[in-house]
């Protein structure tokens, strides 16, 4: 783990994309403050620079695929 | 095996920067084991640099592949049309591995992506440590299976030094001293005997070099000294 983000610092990207919890499946408020912190360093460092630049993320609703029957 | 550790990133992406096709040649023997230069260590470096060069508006191509030794013409004889395709290659090899490939590929620039550190061995995973010097001549036989020559800082082949303090040596005391632990092996084989028997000098002449090999089978054929 340590090492991955030792790559990530090394290409420029930065290590503080990745990081690991350690959260036992009963501990839901732990999940949630660890996604939470995850998010807000997200949304501090920005957009994924090697990414194209995009629009604000879509919201429209997702649908079912729909069935296609051949022949 | 040879150990090798992988070189600074920042040292093989300024080597590489110029180059808009690019190599990695991964050597899938020693160094694929101490996990510096095989097939997986090929990809993070071809990974790392799309996306460290990606950073800077690059878009180079990579390609990678691995063979099973880079020290061997057999295998890395049938890489010359590959080669051809790129501006620049970059061996993840040992020192030998990178020097063979580039009197293969003399046209093309070649870049070392790890620094060779030593012949040693795997204590467990991810720990190496050193055990020969390719000294030309071992002395292993008569030192109790313990290498003066490597394990004692200093080299010496006929007993310790004055530095050895209660067993450890002066070099670095968290060591134990080599003359130490081959005292105590011969002892416990029952031929203490042997440590009196003085070594000759090293024949540091025969470490020379570049070292060469021919094999007795071969001497007619490559024209060697008898």
């Amino acid at each position: 783990m340590e090492y991955a983000r030792q790559l990530l610092e090394e290409i420029g990207l930065g290590k503080e994309r990745l990081a690991m919890y350690e959260i036992a499946a009963s501990d839901a408020p732990k999940w949630v403050a660890a996604v939470n912190e995850m998010t807000d360093q997200a949304r501090a460092l920005g957009p994924n620079p090697l990414r194209p630049a995009r629009g604000p993320i879509a919201t429209e609703t997702l649908t079912g695929p729909e069935l296609v029957v051949e022949g | 095996m040879i150990i090798a550790e992988r070189k600074p990133f920042h040292e093989i992406k300024e080597a590489v920067a110029p180059f808009e096709k690019i190599l990695i040649v991964g050597c899938g023997t020693c160094v694929a084991v101490c996990l510096a230069g095989g097939e997986k260590e090929v990809g993070l470096l071809a990974s790392q640099l799309k996306l460290a060069l990606g950073l800077e508006g690059k878009r180079p191509e990579i390609g990678e592949i691995t063979v099973e030794r880079q020290c061997d013409l057999e295998f890395i004889r049938p890489l010359c049309d590959f080669i051809a395709d790129y501006d620049a290659i970059i061996s993840t090899a040992c020192g030998a591995g990178v020097q063979f490939l580039g009197e293969l590929c003399h046209m093309k620039p070649l870049f070392p992506a790890l620094n060779t550190t030593f012949i040693g061995v795997n204590e467990t995973v991810g720990f190496y440590t050193e055990r020969c010097r390719a000294c030309h001549n071992c002395y292993l036989g008569v030192t109790g299976g313990i290498c003066p020559v490597t394990m004692c800082p200093k080299g010496l082949l006929n007993g310790p030094c004055g530095g050895n303090v209660q067993g450890k040596c002066e070099v670095d005391p968290a060591r134990a001293c080599a003359w130490c632990d081959i005292y105590e092996r011969l002892e416990r084989e029952g031929r203490l005997g042997q440590i009196e028997k003085i070594l000759p000098l090293h024949p540091h002449d025969r470490t020379t070099t570049p070292g060469a090999v021919i094999h007795p089978a071969y001497r007619r054929r490559y024209g060697g000294h008898e």
